[in-house]
């Protein structure tokens, strides 16, 4: 008889494969697909909305790109919302829109968050689109043009919001290299899931239509991520959210393994906060594939993920006692290599393991090559690359748990 | 852009992951009769060593030609390649994703070849004085039981320390009525449970330095 574990990980690979081989087709199909290309005549206004919390040093050379943006300045309202901070930002901000006059600076009494910042601006925007755009990123002069421009193609009338492809900043030690890695894929399925209308996430520098924004209350402050909630908001109410396929914006991430555990534990709290909010759209026929498959989806990847962490590490760990009690009952023989022909050593590979498991790096190394060739960086292999692939998921399954068990408790949320 | 999405997407894609997996399945169950057809050429070879053995005895007996050091180091060395041998189909047991009838076939005419090689020494024992070498009867559990394991850790490692030992492992839940017997024999009632030199039992996991006490 097969063994339990080696039955589930083939259900495993089987999905996997499946999943992939269907972003594969995705892919290939929507390359065929001609892209159509709205020039902008007229520009409606946009209400850049920078929510800041000390970032006095990243403010200026943020305000000075959004200056240089390529979009007419009168055309913009830029409100920047300081929600309390303990630095001098306040003080540099006022310092430099005293030459500027588009933009406003608002100031919190008291700190509300990210999400509480948003809404600040969103009650004095004036723009036609709401455009957030985080004191830490910087964006490609073409980017806020081709967002807007978006909007106005041919059947996009319910298009609620439009993102675009994030890419980091600072890619200096392994940790930020290997989100590097991380960024590049999750551009390329952002990209693919919006191919068929699944996209469900906005980011940093989403853009929103400020009236829509408005009559579907705003942005939900307590919300470890108001940007997924919003998205889910806007996908319930019918809204669709599409990406934008050219221009890039870069953002700062956790230089550190600490930090970075911190932001994606936030980040998984939020999406299994949001999922359970908006359950109702799980295999429901009237969200289409993003209700059917999508959604599912990214639940069943969950719940593997738990279960993975606890099949495989009970297996791991019955490895351990056995190495253990190896080690100290016939520690001699450790090393022991039995005399075997090339034969044997052949048929006595874990066939069951090596088979599915080099099928599914297979699938995902063409997709990750092909994530590569679409925000047109080059790929290499070095070892970021060995441990986004080998070593990540692991730490990425341990931090499903950890946020698991902090949203199931109740734990206090901190952004 | 236009919504791509076609149901035949998904259709083709859980089709050729299908596919994937059949062809997995038909290579899964090709190594497996790989490794049984390997299996039994082992077993073969080993039957032919111990025909070879049993025809060489009995030409001694009936030419009353005695030489015990030939027929010592001829059963060692039999005994040792089929402790090897062991070692390899319990290695493809593990592995197996079919055929499970072949591959107890396969366990069983091990079995039987070793209880055979168990049965002759100490047939040469009666007729032939000792050449100091020791051997283990090793009643194993499969399922599971981290004191087989422990037990079978045990005892590699005092193979390799000594040198003079020879190991006979027999899966203790076996359904074979030559192992039924060889239990019964010895009134084995639990795994792990090693028999040493015909005669001391030991239930239950021994340690190493216990287990070289009761050697000669």
């Amino acid at each position: 008889m097969v063994s339990t574990v080696t039955v589930y990980l083939w259900v495993l690979a089987f999905i996997s494969v499946f999943v992939s081989l269907f972003w594969m087709i995705v892919n290939s199909v929507s390359k065929q697909h001609k892209k159509e290309i709205v020039v902008l005549k007229n520009f409606p206004k946009v209400t850049v909305a920078i929510p800041v919390w000390n970032e006095e040093k990243s403010i200026i050379s943020t305000l000075e790109c959004i200056l240089n943006l390529d979009y007419p300045l009168d055309k913009l309202e830029i409100i920047i919302v300081d929600d309390k901070s303990t630095d001098n930002t306040v003080g540099v901000v006022k310092k430099f829109i005293s030459k500027h006059k588009n933009i406003l600076l608002i100031e919190h009494s008291k700190n509300k968050g990210k999400a509480g910042a948003m809404n600040t601006a969103l009650s004095k925007a004036r723009g036609d689109f709401f455009w957030v755009y985080d004191a830490d990123s910087y964006c490609s002069k073409d980017l806020l043009k081709n967002l807007v421009s978006r909007f106005y193609e041919k059947n996009n009338g319910d298009v609620g919001a439009v993102v675009s492809i994030t890419l980091i900043k600072n890619q200096g030690n392994v940790v930020e290299k290997m989100q590097r890695l991380e960024y590049v894929m999750t551009a390329f399925i952002r990209k693919l899931t919006g191919t068929v209308d699944t996209l469900h996430i906005t980011n940093a520098l989403s853009l929103f239509k400020t009236q829509l924004i408005k009559k579907l209350g705003g942005f939900d402050e307590g919300n470890l991520t108001e940007d997924f909630e919003i998205a889910m908001r806007l996908r319930s109410r019918g809204y669709r959210i599409v990406m934008c396929e050219k221009g890039n914006f870069y953002t700062r991430i956790p230089s550190t393994i600490k930090k970075m555990w911190m932001q994606r534990v936030r980040w998984f709290r939020g999406f299994i906060y949001n999922n359970l909010k908006y359950r109702r759209m799980i295999l429901n026929r009237d969200f289409g594939l993003l209700g059917l498959f999508q959604i599912p989806l990214e639940v069943f990847v969950l719940i593997t993920l738990f279960v993975s962490v606890i099949i495989l590490g009970f297996n791991f760990l019955e490895e351990i006692i056995n190495l253990v009690f190896r080690v100290y009952i016939a520690s001699n023989t450790l090393f022991d290599i039995a005399p075997n022909s090339t034969t044997q050593l052949v048929l006595g590979l874990n066939w069951n393991f090596i088979f599915p498991f080099f099928i599914v790096l297979s699938t995902a190394f063409y997709l990750y090559l092909e994530a590569h060739k679409y925000v047109g960086e080059k790929w290499k292999f070095y070892i970021p690359s060995i441990l986004y692939l080998f070593v990540y998921p692991f730490f990425r399954s341990m931090q499903w748990v950890h946020a698991a068990l902090l949203e199931s408790f109740g734990a206090k949320k901190k952004w | 852009m236009v919504n791509v999405f076609r149901k035949d997407m998904l259709v083709t894609s859980f089709l050729i992951a299908l596919f994937i997996f059949i062809f997995g399945f038909y290579i899964g169950s090709m190594v497996d009769e790989s490794r049984i057809s390997n299996g039994e050429e082992l077993l073969v070879i080993t039957q032919l060593d111990t025909d070879s053995f049993l025809t060489e005895k009995e030409f001694m007996n009936t030419f009353e030609v005695q030489d015990c050091s030939l027929l010592n180091n001829r059963i060692l060395e039999l005994s040792n390649n089929l402790n090897e041998i062991g070692k390899v189909i319990e290695k493809y047991n593990v592995r197996k994703i079919s055929n499970d009838k072949l591959y107890d076939q396969l366990k069983r005419k091990y079995f039987l070849l070793e209880i055979r090689a168990y049965t002759l020494r100490k047939q040469i024992l009666e007729t032939c004085e000792s050449d100091g070498s020791n051997i283990i009867l090793f009643f194993y559990d499969t399922q599971e039981n981290q004191e087989s394991l422990n037990q079978g850790y045990a005892l590699d490692s005092v193979v390799k320390n000594r040198g003079d030992v020879v190991i006979f492992s027999i899966d203790g839940g076996f359904d074979e009525p030559a192992v039924n017997s060889l239990k019964e024999y010895y009134n084995v009632e639990s795994e792990p449970t090693i028999i040493i030199n015909y005669e001391t039992k030991k239930e239950g996991y021994i340690n190493e330095e216990e287990i070289t006490k009761l050697l000669k």
